[in-house]
């Protein structure tokens, strides 16, 4: 049930319904026309000489096409006059001093009323740079005063046994660094059905119970104390608050690509989240992390089914995150963006390669929701969000077809003959003659909707005082963004193609699976480069001398998408350097405000990522560390939980395991010689791990 | 001298077992960890087979961590494996080897440890998550529950 205050409305949701609506007419208006007057000049740029079939399919193409910039370009616009206005986020009650940063702010404020947990799913992540990021962030909650009010959860999913039991002995130094025992807690699953959206449901159906709020972080997520508690209370402020979303900044990276990702998060990501934020309202959007949740809104609304069908449509909903904002929405609560609140970081992938694989993880995610859209009673923004999430990867095959048809269509009209005089009666010859001026307003008009949150951002520097030296300087910044549109102009076409590959390979059936992420900053080799982009290139080649050969004349429009695709590989390379990051840096290039400000949680994440000796595990050393040494075989046992039994396989796998350390010759059993399914059996079943433990202390008193 | 006791009383296997199992949980002071062994052995009967004793201390084991600890009695909770994290952490076997097992009750201090240092046990799932229906709206669904609903009122009626 979803409570309601005294007049009917929640924080002025309801009763700013009327804004909504202007809100949204805005924003919504404004797109359409321009799609509108946008389609007509395109019409008549194309019907210059008759249109031709390929002149309606690629009319088609580019309404689509435009449709989906020009919404981006007025939600942005929304954002930028809304920062200009400095104006918070509408509709949401925000007691005073809630929001980070503000002077109010600096009080502890009354003690919260309820209590909240934060949940850090992991699935074969770095067990001591994750408990690093986790004791930053409770050290940050306990300056606050507030640490009572949360507990921890690793939540683990990891399938590689060295990571399983190395996350169980990094929690046990977290807990004894903190002196947190009873507030830090771990878990691993037996099967990591449904994956994350698996992972949460499962501490719903544990403890969900016992929590007002869940914070759902992701393995790179770091959030300051202060910003936690600050969610904290604007859920208690807004009861019929069901998801609160902090806009998470890239930070922590050093490769050239991942510092251009960085810069464009935190310069431009402002202006548009403020957009969404200001048609969205109460009917946003959950990105999957960083985020408080309503548990018991979570839990009566976002159990998810299993679709129908084989991967990648069908099974287990993979980009929860939209679905579940769409189905608490559903219920009648509400889900709220919040740009004002900051301490809220990520990170992002270091290479462009990484990039690459995290959005085939995340457009199948995406396109299943195709699944979803059509789902009775989801509310038409909760529709509107899902669409966007799914052009996000279709945006790219349709630039595609557009250039492939453009080009069908510029060689159909070097073949055909053309018609000087009409069949009626006339005066003067017809000269089929494109509007050159028409023609290119429009395409300055895409570029410069396109550029506009570049622009917008930089506007917003010199308007609030300060705000430039945090991204070292108006100078800097302002070249930082002509660096970064040259580097992303050419990174275009090179993502247009991955993505492209990504939807015709999802749509013929083939599913991505559930691979790690990669966290550090790592290098890209030649060999690497040349597998992943040697067809990107050869590509660009044949794009060129095609339109070269259809018209020399077209070569030079073709000249952006040409040289990204043929310059793929060393950019790869390049930007996958650190060296090259660093080199930025140290020239004040890219710089961020968490970067040239002391942000305290973040500063102490890196320090205790650096100075923490972590517990690791040998890839082949799971059981035997967990049968070496009696405190981790007590630990690991004590945290099995105890209700998962064995599938047929598993038991199998054990009775192999068991065979084979039976028949072990030398010294006794020996676990190495075990395969990582018999491993995990084994590591699930505490009387082997108990036999395997006496065995071995048997033999270290008989030496003794 | 004490194991000399103690083999009088049950099979020296046992003893051998019953030694490996309690260095388990940190006693690697040999006169502590046969007084251990021998307060253990002291209520069980002395004809029992190797493996029976080891089990029968193990029993006694758990039901001392499930007073000490206050741990429920759930069959999926694991007294012994907790007990064992928390004797290991809070350093009993050298602190307070004297009253493990034994009939006295630990002291106030040996408690408050052994608590501090024990992992809650993993509770079972206590809700379900209902699942939502993702039913495309031309599945008609609203319509047949239309239908369907006359029918169902019609007892009440």
């Amino acid at each position: 049930m979803v409570p309601t205050s005294s007049n009917g409305s929640e924080g002025g949701w309801q009763g700013s319904a009327a804004s909504a609506w202007t809100r949204r007419l805005l924003v919504f208006g404004a797109t359409g026309l321009s799609i509108v007057a946008a389609t007509r000049a395109m019409h008549a740029v194309l019907s210059s000489g008759g249109l031709t079939e390929l002149d309606v399919v690629l009319l088609a193409l580019f309404t689509i096409s435009f449709a989906w910039i020009a919404i981006s370009f007025w939600s942005v616009t929304a954002g930028f006059f809304a920062l200009m206005a400095g104006r918070q986020t509408a509709g949401l009650v925000m007691p005073a001093g809630v929001i980070p940063g503000t002077e109010a702010a600096e009080e502890k404020g009354p003690p919260l009323a309820t209590r909240t947990a934060i949940l850090m799913p992991v699935y074969n992540e770095d067990p001591a740079r994750v408990t690093a990021h986790l004791q930053a962030m409770y050290e940050s909650l306990a300056e606050t005063g507030h640490l009572d009010s949360f507990d921890f959860f690793i939540l683990s999913d990891s399938t590689d046994p060295a990571v399983w039991v190395a996350e169980e002995m990094n929690w046990l130094s977290f807990c004894r660094r903190v002196g947190g025992q009873g507030r830090i807690f771990y878990r691993k699953r037996r099967r990591n059905t449904a994956r994350k959206a698996g992972n949460i449901a499962d501490f719903c159906c544990r403890w969900g119970c016992r929590y007002d709020h869940m914070v759902v972080l992701d393995a790179d997520s770091i959030m300051a104390g202060e910003t936690l508690v600050a969610m904290a209370r604007l859920m208690e402020a807004n009861p019929r608050a069901g998801i609160i979303q902090a806009p998470p900044v890239t930070v922590n990276r050093n490769t050239l690509f991942a510092r251009f990702q960085q810069f464009a998060n935190r310069l431009y990501g402002p202006v548009s989240t403020a957009g969404f934020a200001f048609w969205s309202l109460g009917d946003g959007n959950y990105w999957g992390h960083n985020a408080i949740i309503r548990t018991r809104a979570f839990i009566e609304s976002c159990g998810l089914p299993t679709l129908s069908g084989r991967p990648p449509f069908g099974g287990h909903i993979l980009s929860h995150d939209f679905v579940e904002a769409a189905l608490i929405r559903r219920a009648g609560w509400t889900v709220w963006l919040v740009p004002e609140l900051g301490g809220s970081y990520e990170e992002c992938p270091p290479t462009v390669i990484d990039y690459a694989k995290r959005d085939r993880r995340w457009c199948q995610g995406n396109l299943q929701h195709l699944r979803v859209l059509p789902a009775q009673r989801l509310r038409l923004l909760s529709r509107l969000h899902l669409v966007m999430g799914v052009m996000s990867y279709l945006a790219s095959p349709l630039w595609l077809a557009m250039i492939v048809i453009g080009l069908l269509a510029a060689w159909q009209e070097t073949l055909t003959e053309p018609t000087y005089f009409a069949s009626y009666e006339t005066l003067f010859p017809i000269w089929p003659l494109i509007d050159q001026g028409l023609a290119k307003s429009l395409f300055a008009i895409v570029i410069g909707m396109l550029l506009a949150p570049k622009l917008y951002s930089l506007v917003l520097l010199l308007r609030y005082r300060g705000a430039a030296r945090r991204f070292g300087g108006f100078g800097r910044a302002t070249l930082g963004v002509v660096l970064e549109t040259v580097f992303s102009a050419l990174l275009a076409p090179i993502m247009m193609l991955f993505h492209s590959g990504f939807v015709a390979s999802i749509l013929v059936g083939r599913d991505t699976g559930w691979g790690g992420q990669c966290r550090d900053d790592g290098g890209i080799g030649w060999g690497e480069a040349l597998r992943r982009h040697g067809v990107h290139s050869l590509i660009g080649l044949a794009l060129a001398v095609v339109s070269y050969w259809i018209e020399p004349a077209l070569l030079p429009w073709m000249m952006p998408v040409v040289i990204g695709l043929v310059l793929a590989v060393p950019l790869t390379i390049l930007s996958a350097r650190q060296s090259l990051g660093r080199w930025t840096r140290r020239r004040g290039l890219f710089l961020i405000p968490e970067e040239t400000e002391t942000m305290p949680v973040l500063r102490r994440a890196a320090e205790l990522a650096d100075s923490i000796e972590g517990a690791t595990v040998s890839s082949d050393g799971a059981v035997a560390a967990v049968v070496e040494d009696p405190l981790v075989n007590a630990l690991h046992i004590a945290l099995l939980p105890g209700d998962a039994t064995p599938t047929a396989a598993e038991e199998a796998a054990l009775a192999s395991a068991r065979l084979k350390l039976a028949q072990s010759e030398g010294d006794g059993p020996d676990p190495a010689l075990l395969t990582v399914p018999e491993q995990m059996a084994v590591l699930f079943d505490p009387p082997t791990l108990r036999a395997l433990q006496q065995d071995r202390l048997q033999d270290r008193a008989k030496a003794a | 001298m004490d194991g000399v006791i103690v083999e009088r009383r049950v099979d020296s296997d046992a003893v051998q077992r019953l030694r490996t199992y309690f260095l388990g949980f940190g006693f690697d002071e040999s006169v502590a960890l046969e007084r251990l062994i021998e307060r253990a052995l002291a209520a069980l009967d002395p004809a029992e087979r190797a493996e029976d004793v080891v089990a029968q201390i193990r029993r006694r084991v758990e039901v001392w961590f499930i007073d000490s600890l206050g741990l429920a009695m759930a069959a999926s909770v694991d007294a012994e494996a907790i007990g064992r994290v928390a004797f290991l952490l809070s350093d009993a076997a050298q602190r307070w080897p004297q009253y493990f097992l034994d009939a006295e009750a630990p002291p106030v201090e040996m408690i408050d440890a052994l608590r501090l240092a024990a992992p809650l046990p993993i509770p079972h799932p206590a809700v379900t998550m209902p699942e939502q229906n993702l039913s495309p709206v031309w599945s008609l669904g609203p319509v047949r529950q239309l239908l369907r609903r006359p029918a169902s009122k019609a007892p009440q009626a």
